[in-house]
């Protein structure tokens, strides 16, 4: 089977769809489009009547002063030069471009789709990036506050052989889960990513920890709840984000990790009403043997040749 | 700020979902999930992911081939659990994505939906997606709720007579203060499909050059373009026969294979097409009631002191009430009818030697412009009002008593 | 009450089950269906209370010469089945095999997913009694309506089965993640 039908894609869909109907299709009706996203993100997308082709995206996103410091900031000189504009109260940051004047549409709405993908990962890109240009040493250790109890670290590393040289990046989650079920779920799921790690060749090496020893590295700018789910930690070496490709691949998927869990999670509950569904069925059918079959309506006939059911 | 609701409208045929407070759903796709073939009738669950390997929408008409393609829904009612629990899955995680345990749920039901389904709703709303809230509204009732956008609406009632046509079947449904009436619910078996089999019939009747393989498809843009309802079907005909130059259209279009360009002309059936309603007789043998009768057979059966506000207010909901003029034609044949039967019962009364000035009639049929989708944008309405989480089933009452808290959902109250 | 009798060389919680764990679970399995045979002799008794009322006496417990000493059977002393007798009805309660935290989970949502449809199972209760995962309530117009035999088997095999389905569901679990995590992890390496 496609392992496609595992994954979560980085872009919201629904703005692929409106924005690409604009930019790409031409339509030109004015709309107010509101949608979410993962990881308390908020969108509006909207055209006004009269200006038609000018779409602006308005984006709420999780901790964006944080992001900002980490690399947000240059993510929206860089990638979204030209487009930032004032956001409308309640978001955090807005993108505005005109359908008509677009130079390179098919990649405007890549880069918008992503927005999220984008803004969220720019701190993840910045790590990278300096790892891969040996500047990893002067790294901060950073704390993405994601979500209410859930932080994102990132932290530079050196090679435990020799001091100087800084060849990794770790980053670490701290994931948890409203549901005691979900959480245990989440540690079963941790654990195997732990496991599977080791014996995959080309993969980061991952580690699980229990919520309540949380990974030394963090400790210096405050861990979660000792309650939480617990801690993975990705050691990302130089071979994982080589080559730009390989670096937003590597971020994709670190952007998305949570919420990949979180969707297993989930799937998996539904699974499990599927076999118990399945289960109760087949037990029906054992009870409903047991019944007298006498005791079934069943048609009869009286001696004058009439029918009637008997109950 | 409190994260938008997610309303989700499982009908027969297509699945509208979306974010509360939007005018239009996100997502409009096909009720159909194709799931991986069976082996001798079983899924092969056990290990790994295999289940996870299906399709929604139609992303599951295109793979009807290599996976088993199934209708979750019949006639409204959920049937295969198991697909529908995966079509939720799909539409919260890859089409809307949302952590579905940080934003509200709407559903929605039809009319005479048992409390036992309502329960396994919640079951899964609830232990498998975790909701904070869930709420299964009566589709009937958010239709009447769509149509307050109207301008002809002054008061916001919720009591009303929908009349809710959408592909497959059209329902007749009288509400009284947000209860619908079970009693007094009618079904034609006519609507949108019908429509596109009439259009396409007199297309080939006439001989029109439309390539076999996509006259259906041609029939179906022919009546979602150019149809209308006519107000007299013998002056209608005059009409175009007096100048068929204003009245005739033409559609064009190119064969899929040949890539020939082909045209076609458009006549009678741009007002043949909807009047099956009003006179099935055209189309149909088996079932020769028109819509006004049924409405109004429909609203004699209701409670006495119910009827006058269900023939105020009419409501229209579903694809195939969109014809121009349809509210209009509606509106009069239902008069007519009310109007007859009021006089007929004075005569009877003065020629009893009594003197009787009932009150008149007053019926009013509101189109408005959310008919399409209007049953979800009653909810998506409805879940952006305060009023919605008041209502809402929340986790803490499913923790405390269980999925029973589902059978009865609250009514809205109409005042927000 | 008997007290819990746990047989040498039993199952605890992590150790993996010793080879003859199938030929005890038989055993064990075998004592329920001979004890319930026995159990489930019952007549039509109204209540000594109330005219014209007809109930389970094992559930109301009104007077104390119409109920049965009950019985305990354990195979470990986490899987042990209690059977209360009584004049016209019969409690029959199972404690299910939860090795770890999943395994509880697993086994509270299951039984809760069997009590939401008990109706369905004629013979389920709705709730089960405390210290048990699941509960049923045979009584005396039951068996006018359903072959003795048959109920009985499907006591057990029920028995049998939701032991099985759960440390099915427990692997099917970890397998689930397994996947997951390398279709995860392989991204990195493409």
């Amino acid at each position: 089977m496609a392992s496609q039908m595992l994954k979560l894609e980085p872009q919201s869909a629904i703005l692929e769809e409106a924005l690409g109907a604009r930019l790409i299709d031409g339509k030109r009706e004015p709309c107010e489009v509101s949608c979410a996203d993962f990881d308390d993100a908020l969108f509006k997308l909207v055209v006004l009547p009269g200006q038609e082709s000018v779409l602006t995206l308005h984006a709420k996103l999780p901790c964006y002063d944080t992001l900002l410091e980490h690399g947000g900031a240059r993510c929206l000189e860089t990638t979204f030069a030209g487009l930032v504009t004032q956001p409308e109260n309640g978001y955090d940051v807005a993108l505005s471009v005109n359908a008509d004047e677009c130079a390179a549409p098919t990649e405007t709405l890549r880069k918008l789709a992503r927005i999220k993908r984008h803004l969220v990962g720019a701190p993840f890109e910045a790590a990278f990036e300096a790892l891969v240009n040996g500047t990893a040493r002067d790294l901060p250790v950073a704390r993405l506050p994601w979500r209410r109890g859930e932080s994102a670290y990132i932290v530079a590393g050196n090679d435990p052989a020799s001091r100087d040289s800084w060849d990794r990046v770790t980053v670490i989650f701290a994931v948890d889960f409203r549901e005691e079920t979900d959480k245990a779920y989440a540690r079963v799921f941790l654990q195997q990513f732990q496991e599977r790690a080791r014996a995959l060749g080309g993969a980061p090496p991952c580690v699980f920890s229990e919520g309540s020893r949380p990974p030394r590295e963090i400790q210096s700018v405050g861990a979660e709840s000792p309650t939480i789910a617990g801690y993975v930690s990705f050691v990302i070496f130089r071979s994982h984000v080589a080559t730009p490709q390989k670096l937003e691949k590597t971020c994709d998927l670190l952007v998305g990790f949570r919420n990949y869990v979180h969707f297993h999670i989930k799937a998996a509950k539904t699974n499990m009403h599927m076999r118990m569904r399945r289960k109760v069925a087949s037990w029906i059918q054992v009870v409903n043997r047991a019944v007298l079959t006498s005791d079934k309506p069943r048609e009869m006939k009286t001696a004058g040749g009439k029918t009637f059911t008997r109950k | 700020m409190q994260k938008p609701s997610v309303v989700i409208d499982n009908g027969t045929g297509y699945t509208k979902m979306g974010y509360a407070g939007n005018c239009e759903p996100q997502y409009i796709v096909p009720t159909v999930v194709a799931s991986r073939a069976l082996k001798g009738g079983q899924e092969a669950t056990v290990d790994g992911v295999d289940d996870l390997d299906f399709y929604i929408g139609n992303e599951a008409l295109a793979h009807a081939t290599t996976h088993q393609v199934n209708y979750p829904i019949r006639h409204g009612l959920i049937e295969n659990w198991d697909n529908m629990e995966r079509l939720w899955q799909r539409c919260l995680f890859k089409y809307l994505r949302c952590e579905p345990e940080e934003h509200h749920v709407l559903l929605t039901e039809p009319p005479l939906n048992t409390p036992e389904n309502r329960e396994l709703t919640a079951e899964i709303m609830f232990e498998t997606f975790n909701v904070p809230g869930l709420y299964i509204a009566v589709q009937a009732v958010l239709a009447l709720a769509a149509s307050w956008t109207s301008k002809n609406v002054k008061e916001r009632t919720l009591t009303g007579t929908v009349i809710d046509s959408g592909d497959g079947v059209t329902h007749v449904i009288p509400v009284a203060e947000g209860y619908v009436i079970g009693s007094c619910i009618k079904h034609i078996p006519l609507a949108g499909r019908d429509i596109t089999a009439f259009v396409h019939r007199l297309l080939r009747e006439r001989g029109e050059p439309v390539p076999a393989e996509d006259a259906l498809e041609v029939a179906k843009r022919i009546k979602e373009m150019h149809s209308y309802v006519c107000p007299d079907l013998a002056k209608e005909f005059a009409k175009y026969d007096s100048d068929p130059a204003k009245y005739f259209r033409t559609y064009e279009g190119q064969h899929k294979r040949t890539k020939q360009p082909w045209v076609a002309d458009v006549g009678y059936e741009r007002f043949l097409g909807p009047e099956i309603f009003f006179n099935p007789e055209i189309f149909s043998s088996d079932f020769l009631t028109p819509l006004p009768d049924v409405v109004d057979e429909s609203i004699v059966k209701c409670p006495i002191d119910t009827r006058r506000g269900l023939y105020k207010n009419i409501v229209l909901s579903g694809g195939s009430t969109m014809f121009k003029d349809f509210g209009r034609r509606l509106q009069r044949d239902v008069k007519k009818r009310v109007d007859a039967r009021l006089d007929a019962n004075v005569k009877r009364l003065g020629s009893l030697g009594k003197q009787a000035q009932p009150q008149k009639i007053d019926v009013s049929v509101i189109s408005h412009q959310m008919q399409r989708f209007a049953v979800w944008f009653g909810g998506s309405m409805l879940s952006s009002t305060g009023e919605f989480f008041r209502v809402c089933h929340t986790r803490a009452q499913y923790e405390e008593e269980g999925p029973r808290v589902a059978r009865h959902n609250a009514v809205f109250s109409a005042q927000m | 009450m008997a007290t819990t009798y746990k047989p040498r060389g039993a199952a605890s919680a992590k150790t993996p089950p010793p080879r003859d764990a199938h030929k005890k679970t038989r055993r064990y399995l075998n004592t329920v269906r001979s004890t319930l045979d026995a159990a489930l002799c019952l007549r039509n008794f109204p209540s000594q209370l109330v005219e014209r009322h007809n109930k389970p006496e094992v559930e109301v417990r009104g007077s104390k010469e119409l109920l049965l000493n009950p019985i305990t059977i354990a195979r470990t002393d986490q899987e042990r089945c209690l059977i209360e007798g009584s004049v016209n009805s019969v409690r029959v309660s199972f404690a299910i095999k939860q090795a770890d935290e999943i395994e509880k989970i697993l086994c509270h949502k299951f039984t809760r997913f069997l009590a939401q449809r008990s109706e369905q199972f004629v013979i389920m209760r709705r709730k089960p009694c405390p210290g048990y995962s699941i509960s049923f309530l045979i009584t005396h117009s039951h068996l006018e309506r359903m072959w003795k035999e048959k109920l009985v088997d499907f006591v057990i095999t029920f028995m049998e089965e939701i032991n099985k389905e759960i440390s099915a569901m427990r692997i099917a679990l970890n397998a689930r993640a397994r996947v997951v995590a390398e279709t995860f992890l392989q991204d990195f390496a493409a």
